[in-house]
């Protein structure tokens, strides 16, 4: 088990590397001299000499693989330039903000698991009657409506019709930890429920497809409760292909929290990234990205160990 | 020549004339509920989007500075913006954009991921591996994320943002298709069309696509569900479709701001992407059913 | 022949398919019995009914398309189709065992063997956590599979099919049960691990006096491993005998086909090089059986009463049943 981890971590490696160059190719693209990107509008009126100066103190006159380098040197000690808006330290801008998407993020996920797995099995166990008509229709509806939807009426009725919730606005758990519950329920949510559609249909789908099974006619001749078939054979051959998509859970987390944390003024990395690219912020806008993306590794990596644990047939290979 | 049957076998040679496959294939699309909601859907956003100039409305760009926020009522089926603009009006207009963008969009993400995958899965090799880790690494970005850098790179407007959500989805095709034709390059008729001295060319276009192409259709109408979702995320925030330009995304974020005053300003738009991106998930699940019996999902 | 009183005994039993197509008569009215330490071979082309007749009896047949309609499955002085679905769970896997054909995939892949064997021994003889590991290994060393206290710790994937079966095989046998029903337990094998399984469970039923319905195409197999057979078409019963004389003097004409596709090596050891025989036509559909004997289509001894009537089991020699009209009592026409 220790070396398929071990294999799966080194693995993630390569596509760090790559990320990180795209990311890096993609700010390059943007239009604009770089240095004005880099240093801001305000500062357009600075003489020629000085921003041959500025060439050269921020490495631009170098080759672009070797500012790629600086670049991944600087952001491993957490250097990642200063902000163009505020002046401030680009990591001290991104520090705060990660709290929020994070707790946001989990909390939608472990709700979307909590609600979507259950539904599930007990539409894949009913097939054919009205609990399993109703669960396939629900999650087919859930999974098209657009965070727009699902927030806009969750704002509109329960924070501004019937004043239950705050419509925007986040607090941090350290701070006050009942006003932090309270600002993270609705974008959790909304959120959760494009998820829990997903995982609705693919755990009824993996769960039909396992009760089918040879080995369920062999628990069953034992003599086992239908119960206990369900729950220790079942479950996790069921559960297998469903861990697998919560790693692109994870990253539809992320996606959409660019727009929940704008619908509900979450200062969030996802709210951040919106105003920096408008702003054209773009240390900030790099700096972003690529946490983000790193979040997603890392969860991607997470989901595999655990589907080494769940599956003994993948340690092997 | 190869065909796929209506049962979704891989079959060397064409066995039916085409008139009666088409009308076999017809005839188990009308029995499958969802598939034909989904067209029904479809069909209908899309009548209505290609009518909406003739359509009897208030120009979507008449400010009415008069009847600014109004309720639904009168000439106004669904109110007025903040400009006093028909937000019914504005809807269908919208629908224009955003339909066109998001066909569009996937349009070129299968003009590019298909040869590409195909190259990619039957060539193997190099090329094969340098293409998945760069798929692997541009899938690693969330796809709005990565949409909303591109955009931002790009520039803001909807042709743009078309592409930019092209680029996006290019890899979920072309893995799609890879997939397929690395279970297919190893079936016998592909051997013996080789062994015919068959081109590299004709093998892929003429017995590998054609039998690899099933989930891709499917995967192109959830595709534009998704590029319907994405476009409008975009002009939300800012990017994609430009005022004045009518777009769903914008009529949103402005509704936003007015949702306690105004509701249906918001929510309209928002329930019109959410019916248009049903009608492509139930067309897309439906032609599942229908083309990849394999894939059970119902 | 054994005189002893049957540990099972299946009267009449029908179990029908309700399908969107019509009813399916899978199973159309079968008896048979097996005593102690006896083995029972059904044997029948695919699609004879003998699966779901196996299934019937342990009420395991897959619910929403197939339901038993009638008859008597006697256990144990009760009826079995009569018990509660507690009690039945009782007997699964105690009482009475089944061994499936699919080694590959009727081990559940992420649970280790040990866990799985231990399971049922856990569930029916409320031993330790502790005694019931000690008792698997005992069964894995009966099965003869070496290093059993490491094995016990395998996945299903670690091991090859021959040996899934010996677990199957193992845990059908782990509680000690009067009845095991074998549903082609060696189908999906090789021959030379085909004959290895036989022998090594004709050896415990021997030891433990189990009594097993051998269920099988493969006449070569009934021919070394059953003491009667019974020969199954299209859902039901058309002949019953010891195997010996089955095979000198199959009286049916679906069993005389049935033996004469056999290829034969004859006293010499040379293969013969005749064209092999084979039963013209096909099974027919179980949703649209002729009336009459379902076998007349395809008989070349059929005459009208054939077509008309289905004819009745009936005992045509001693210990020797057939259901044929054109097979007289004593004197095959």
């Amino acid at each position: 088990m220790l070396r398929y981890a071990l294999a799966r971590v080194l693995a993630t490696i390569p596509v760090v590397v790559l990320t990180s160059i795209i990311v890096f190719a993609l700010m390059r693209m943007l239009p604009g001299d770089p240095i004005t990107v880099l240093i801001g509008q305000a500062h357009v009126d600075v003489g020629e000499q000085q921003l041959v100066q500025m060439r050269k103190d921020l490495g631009l006159d170098q080759p672009v693989p070797i500012q790629y380098l600086h670049w991944i040197k600087r952001a491993v000690s957490g250097d990642f330039g200063r902000s163009v808006q505020s002046r401030q330290p680009v990591w001290d801008v991104l520090r705060p903000r990660i709290l929020p998407t994070v707790q946001i993020g989990l909390t939608a996920w472990l709700l979307a698991l909590v609600v979507g797995i259950p539904i599930g099995i007990a539409t894949a166990t009913s097939q054919n009657t009205w609990k399993d008509w109703a669960g396939s229709v629900g999650a087919l509806i859930g999974a098209a409506m657009p965070y727009f939807l699902v927030g806009g009426l969750l704002i509109y009725f329960v924070a501004l019709k019937w004043r239950l919730l705050p419509a925007s606005g986040f607090v941090s758990p350290f701070v006050d930890f009942g006003a932090s519950v309270r600002t993270t329920i609705l974008p959790a949510l909304t959120l959760a429920l494009g998820l829990a559609a997903v995982i609705t249909r693919q755990t009824r789908a993996s769960f039909i497809d396992v009760m089918q099974r040879a080995f369920i006619k062999t628990a069953r001749a034992k003599g086992l409760t239908e119960q206990r078939v369900v729950s220790r054979h079942a479950f996790k051959n069921a559960m297998l292909p469903v861990v697998t998509i919560l790693g692109i859970q994870l990253a539809t987390v992320f996606s959409g929290a660019v727009i929940t944390e704008t619908i509900f003024a979450v200062p969030g990395i996802g709210r951040l990234l919106v105003d920096s690219i408008l702003s054209r912020d773009y240390p900030v806008v790099q700096a972003a990205v690529l946490f983000i993306s790193l979040m997603v590794v890392a969860a991607n990596l997470a989901v595999d160990i655990l589907y080494g644990l769940l599956d003994p047939r993948i340690r092997e290979a | 020549m190869t065909t796929t049957t209506a049962d979704g076998l891989r079959r060397p040679g064409g066995s039916r004339r085409i008139g009666t496959r088409v009308k076999l294939a017809a005839q188990r699309f009308a029995a499958n509920p969802m598939a034909v909601c989904g067209l029904a859907l479809v069909v209908f956003e899309v009548g209505l989007a290609l009518f909406a100039p003739v359509l009897p409305l208030p120009s979507p760009d008449d400010i009415d500075t008069l009847a600014m926020l109004a309720g639904p009522g009168g000439t106004h089926w669904l109110g007025t913006d903040d400009l006093g603009r028909d937000t019914l009006s504005r809807l269908l207009w919208g629908a224009r954009v955003s339909l066109a963008s998001s066909t569009c969009s996937v349009a070129l993400a299968l003009l590019v991921g298909v040869p590409l995958g195909l190259l990619s899965g039957y060539l193997g090799g190099m090329f094969d591996e340098v293409v998945m880790r760069i798929l692997d690494s541009v899938m690693a970005l969330p796809p709005l994320v990565l949409a909303l850098t591109i955009a931002a790179v790009l520039g803001p407007g909807i042709v743009n943002g078309t592409l930019a959500i092209a680029i996006v989805a290019v890899p979920t095709f072309t893995r799609l298709i890879r997939g397929q034709v690395l279970s297919i390059k190893h079936d016998d008729y592909v051997a013996a069309a080789r062994s015919i001295g068959a081109t590299r060319r004709a093998i892929i276009f003429r017995h590998v696509l054609p039998n690899a192409i099933n989930p891709v259709i499917v995967q192109a109408a959830l595709g534009v569900g998704f590029a319907i979702i994405t476009e409008s995320s975009l002009s939300f925030i800012g990017l994609g479709a430009q005022p004045p330009t009518p777009s769903w995304g914008s009529m949103v974020q402005v509704g936003f701001q007015y949702l306690e005053l105004a509701p249906l300003l918001a929510l309209a738009p928002a329930a019109a992407i959410f019916v248009a991106v049903l009608g492509f998930n139930l067309l897309g699940e439906g032609l599942r059913d229908l083309l990849d019996p394999n894939a059970r999902l119902r | 022949m054994n005189d002893a009183a049957p540990v099972l005994e299946v009267v009449d039993l029908a179990t029908h398919l309700f399908l969107r197509g019509g009813v399916v008569r899978a199973v159309d009215g079968v008896s048979l019995s097996v005593a102690s330490g006896e083995t029972l071979g059904i044997v029948g082309e695919s699609g004879c009914g003998k699966s779901m007749l196996a299934l019937s009896i342990l009420r395991l047949v897959p619910s929403p398309p197939a339901r038993i309609v009638g008859g008597e499955v006697r256990f144990g002085g009760r009826n079995l189709l009569e018990l509660s679905d507690a009690a039945m769970r009782e007997i699964r896997g105690r009482d009475i065992s089944m061994i499936f054909q699919e080694p590959m995939t009727s081990l559940n892949p992420v649970v280790t063997i040990g866990r799985q064997l231990a399971e049922t021994i856990e569930l029916h003889q409320k031993l330790s956590r502790r005694a019931a590991v000690d008792r698997t290994v005992e069964m894995l060393k009966l099965v003869r599979i070496p290093d059993s206290e490491r094995r016990i710790d395998d996945y299903p994937h670690q091991m090859s099919g021959g040996m899934r079966q010996r677990v199957m095989i193992a845990m059908a046998l782990s509680c000690n049960p009067k009845v095991i029903l074998a549903d082609e337990p060696t189908t999906a094998l090789d021959v030379t691990i085909q004959a290895q399984l036989l022998d090594l469970m004709a050896e415990l039923q021997a030891k433990f006096g189990t009594a097993m319905l051998l269920i099988t195409h493969d006449m070569g197999l009934i021919a070394e491993n059953a003491d009667r057979v019974m020969v199954m078409y299209a859902g039901r019963k058309v002949e019953e005998a010891p195997v010996a004389e089955l095979f000198a003097q199959p009286l049916h004409p679906y069993t005389q086909g049935l033996l004469g596709s056999v290829p034969r090596v004859d006293e010499g050891g040379a293969v013969e090089r005749r064209r092999l025989p084979e039963i013209p036509g096909n099974v027919p559909s179980l949703a649209n059986l002729p009336s009459g004997c379902a076998f007349a289509p395809r008989c070349a001894r059929a005459v009208a009463q054939c077509r008309e009537r289905a004819p009745p089991l009936e005992l045509k020699r001693q210990g020797h049943s057939a259901a044929c009209w054109r097979v007289e009592s004593g004197v095959n026409r």
